[in-house]
């Protein structure tokens, strides 16, 4: 079981120093991703699935600090300077950042970007570089792909760009990739373009997936596992047969009923504020089932089946 | 991972607390410094430059007067010059901004370009070529740096109209038939009044400033007035043989500067939290 | 393009005509007739002669209508010819040509200066945010902020030419004697530049783009050169520019402290002698430069961006 696990996150504390207080936006997450394997990170903005994957790679802003466990492919990231890390980054994690038309440096033309992520990861001559840059926009299905390297990235369109992103991330031999956010503001038809996106980075590297969205659809259609987060924990985690047929805890079960096939219905309330957290079920102030129990005792993760695990009391 | 330590808002409050404290004894000893300090203008020529003592704490100048009481005897002349020339250029800022934002169209348009030239020349340079049309003279710097200060207050009261004509209250008192100058005089001028708080505290600093310099070059308080710039000009003389004579001046100016400045971005941030990172 | 530079242009016209028209107003509205400071000055022995001082005045011109006055004040700026200077005798415009290298020289030197001062320390406090020294430099900034660059001026003089004699602490010898000057202009007039790069940097810092190349695996180093300084680019171009306006209306008070033979200096003993044709000359090139220099930056932003520049094109 160990040996397949590319990463493997035990007690991931994650919290922001303010002015106000300490934010604690990761708290206490353990998730594992096998070889192969496209796990989601769900659940709405502010909740810490971004922090969680910052955190990862260790880009987290200079007032955040982390701590507990990172196992990636059996190294323990944890103790790794940032010049280790830069190794890792790039090479063997690749990521698509979210809101690509700002995740390209306006100022500098494409082909240049794509040769920084090159140079990273070996150093190649001028010519040969400029072949591997246009390989990799081919792989990507770009169609002119010269054009696209001579253009600055105003010029192209966020699908474009998110492709670009992608085939930065493709010139490493990375066994993970973390997408954040990719289907955030986008139509349907470009919707289908990211999955196709993300499916073809598989098809080139058969690397496993961290895809972190607010996109329960999404999500449910290309992850092989979903978990769920709320209020900077993990409150619901199992395969995505098991999240869409048998959702079990409230917070899951509101949010299929907030999609617009299910009627729209909104769940009542906010998150709570991340600085000073209830004792409790950080869920129990929004919930119907809320008891006494739910309000001063904080519940744990609980496995119903062999994959499928849930924190709430009322199971 | 480094560590920082983060101040909390708590912390912030205190030093808020302190800076204040510590411009109000500032503010009392520059505002009675003649009931204070009533000997600061005796001349002893056996005093003549000495070195800072218990007596003297700044020292003493070329005719043997304290300069510690002279310093704050030139803040008060100053403040006071500053405090009427803030006065002055936001009657014509707040007339201007009011005017120009509420008005619109070719007046509006008019009035920017006015601003525009205003801006862009340098404080120093403009005040000089006024001072060169009207003589140089007390009075004459008060007119200047008036002159050259509303362009601020009216960029800032304009904007703030702008905003303020489209509101909701100002539409029902327009619609309900109030005539333009209740509109503006009811509904707008107290409105506008609040964001040109801190700008007005800043200001007083900046007045300070320039009221210095000037003086130094010549060209503001004429003597016997006590000012730290044209006290200043007088030390400059004496810098191989009493340099001690530069720093009290300088110290007491910087303070209150700082310290006014300080109070005004407080204020600004209490305001307007948002735009603490904005403003370069 | 083409369009927005020509617009430009354009603009400046009715400001240049303003600019003369206030500086004409020195010698027309100033108190006493400029024709018996002219001649005190030509004739110091030569009493209250009416046909004398009759003459001077039909010299200068003064008793044709305002409008005639100041067109030929004008149509002579136009042929370069700015009058004589009352005290020497020597064209205003040959003064000017003397003495302009000297102010431009400090002013170059003094923007130097605060765009290294600026751009270190702002990295420095922007690259250890919230740190002992970031907290360091911003007190210093807000307190260089209140002190008059005057008295850093004579500070610098009493440290470095009286006590350690490394400069003079007077006059000009050689490029040598424009450090000193050069530095106290550069410094006073830094803490702007070094609060907007803090800031830029720190904008950028938490940009997507940033966040691509960090995940990219570059160093920050690497990204600090690479991307960022060409996206701070624009605003410190734009700044310089308002810096250069700040350090030629600063040099006008350092010219006077380091006794360098700037036009600063020129100016403020001509109005203080009344010396009304180096006043008005030299006040009305003051202005010019500095419209001249607000133009150059305008059209300078066109060039930056390609975003702008786009836009630009599209437009014609």
């Amino acid at each position: 079981m160990q040996d397949d696990a590319v990463l493997k996150i035990t007690n991931l504390n994650t919290y922001f120093q303010t002015p106000d207080g300490n934010v604690s936006a990761v708290c206490d997450v353990d998730i594992e991703i096998k070889k192969g394997e496209i796990v989601g990170l769900i659940g709405e903005t502010g909740c810490g699935k971004s922090v969680l994957g910052e955190s990862v790679l260790k880009v987290l802003p200079y007032n955040a600090i982390a701590n507990g466990s990172i196992l990636f492919e059996n190294s323990e990231l944890m103790g790794y300077q940032q010049k280790q890390m830069r190794q890792i980054r790039g090479r063997k994690i690749a990521v698509i950042p979210q809101n690509p038309s700002e995740a390209l440096n306006p100022l500098i033309k494409n082909k240049k970007q794509i040769y920084e992520a090159i140079d990273h990861n070996d150093k190649v001559k001028g010519t040969e570089k400029k072949k591997q840059a246009l390989r990799l926009l081919q792989k990507m299905h770009f169609k002119e792909p010269e054009k696209v390297l001579d253009s600055y990235p105003h010029r192209l369109s966020g699908g474009m760009k998110q492709r670009i992103l992608a085939a930065m991330g493709l010139c490493g031999n990375p066994s993970l990739l973390i997408a954040d956010e990719p289907t955030k503001g986008l139509d349907a038809i470009v919707r289908s373009q990211v999955i196709e996106t993300l499916m073809l980075f598989k098809e080139n590297t058969g690397t496993a997936m961290m895809l972190i969205t607010h996109d329960l659809n999404f999500a449910i259609k290309v992850c092989d596992r979903i978990a769920v987060m709320y209020a900077g924990e993990l409150i619901e985690v199992g395969s995505s047969d098991e999240i869409f047929n048998n959702p079990l805890h409230p917070y899951l079960m509101g949010l299929f009923l907030a999609q617009p096939e299910n009627g729209l219905i909104p769940i009542e309330g906010a998150s709570p504020s991340l600085i000073n957290l209830p004792p409790g079920c950080r869920f129990h102030d929004r919930c119907e089932k809320a008891s006494e129990k739910c309000e001063r005792f904080h519940p744990e993760m609980k496995k119903t089946t062999l994959t499928h695990e849930v924190r709430c009391w009322n199971l | 991972m480094r560590k920082y330590k983060v101040k909390t808002k708590k912390q912030q409050k205190n030093l808020i607390w302190i800076w204040s404290g510590l411009l109000l004894i500032l503010l009392i000893l520059i505002v009675f410094s003649p009931y204070i300090f009533p000997d600061s203008n005796t001349i002893n020529y056996e005093l003549q430059l000495q070195k800072p003592s218990f007596q003297h704490w700044f020292g003493t100048d070329e005719f043997g007067r304290d300069l510690f009481s002279r310093v704050f005897n030139g803040m008060r002349t100053s403040l006071m010059y500053s405090l009427i020339i803030e006065a002055i250029a936001l009657t014509i800022g707040l007339a201007i901004g009011l005017l120009s934002g509420y008005l619109g169209g070719k007046v509006d348009g008019f009035f920017n370009y006015i601003m525009n030239v205003f801006q862009a020349f340098p404080t120093t340079i403009a005040a000089i070529a006024l001072i060169a049309v009207l003589g140089t003279g007390d009075l004459t710097l008060i007119i200047v740096l008036s002159v050259m200060g509303w362009v601020a207050y009216a960029r800032i009261v304009r904007s703030e109209t702008l905003i303020f004509k489209e509101r909701d209250f100002v539409l029902g008192a327009r619609a309900a038939g109030g005539s333009s100058a209740y509109i503006l005089g009811k509904h707008i001028f107290p409105n506008v009044l609040l964001p040109v708080l801190p700008l007005a505290t800043l200001m007083i600093g900046h007045g300070i400033m320039a009221i210095a310099s000037l003086s130094f070059l010549g060209f503001g308080v004429q003597p016997p007035n006590a000012e730290i710039g044209l006290m200043l000009k007088d030390s400059a003389t004496f810098i191989s043989r009493a340099p001690w004579l530069l720093v009290g001046p300088g110290i007491v100016l910087a303070m209150v500067v700082a310290l006014i400045n300080a109070l005004g971005d407080a204020i600004r941030d209490k305001m307007d939290p948002q735009k603490q990172m904005m403003e370069i | 393009m083409k369009k927005i530079i020509i617009n430009r242009v354009l603009m400046i016209l009715p400001t240049v005509i303003t600019i003369a028209f206030l500086a004409f107003s020195i010698m027309y509205f100033s108190p006493g007739n400029p024709a018996e400071i002219l001649m005190r000055y030509r004739n110091p022995e030569g009493g209250t002669d009416p046909a004398a001082l009759a003459h001077y005045e039909e010299m200068l011109g003064i008793n044709d209508p305002f409008l005639t006055q100041f067109e030929n004040w004008g149509a002579g700026i136009l042929t370069g010819d700015f009058g004589e200077s009352f005290k020497t005798g020597n064209p205003v415009t040959e003064e000017f040509f003397y003495r302009i290298g000297y102010t431009l020289m400090l002013s170059f030197t003094g923007l130097a200066f605060s765009l290294v001062i600026g751009i270190t320390l702002g990295f420095l406090s922007a690259e250890f945010k919230d740190s002992w020294l970031d907290n360091l430099l911003r007190f210093t900034q807000s307190l260089k902020m209140s002190i008059p660059s005057f008295w850093l001026a004579l500070f610098f003089i009493y440290i470095f030419s009286t006590q350690l004699r490394w400069f003079s602490a007077f006059g000009y010898n050689s490029p040598k004697d424009l450090i000193l000057p050069g530095l106290v202009l550069g410094l006073s007039n830094s803490s702007r530049m070094v609060r907007l790069v803090r800031t830029c940097i720190l904008e950028e810092k938490g940009s997507g783009y940033v966040y691509t190349a960090r995940v990219k695996g570059l160093s920050e180093i690497q990204i600090f050169f690479k991307h960022i300084l060409k996206n701070i680019t624009l605003p410190i171009i734009t700044l310089t520019g308002v810096s250069l306006v700040s350090m030629i209306g600063g040099s006008l008070i350092i010219e006077n402290i380091f006794g360098l033979p700037g036009i600063g200096t020129y100016l403020v003993s001509a109005i203080v002698a009344k010396d009304y044709p180096v006043s008005m000359g030299f006040l009305f090139a003051y202005g010019v430069i500095i419209v001249f220099i607000n133009l150059f930056i305008d059209i300078v932003y066109q060039f930056v961006d390609p975003r702008v520049r786009d836009c630009a094109n599209a437009e014609i």
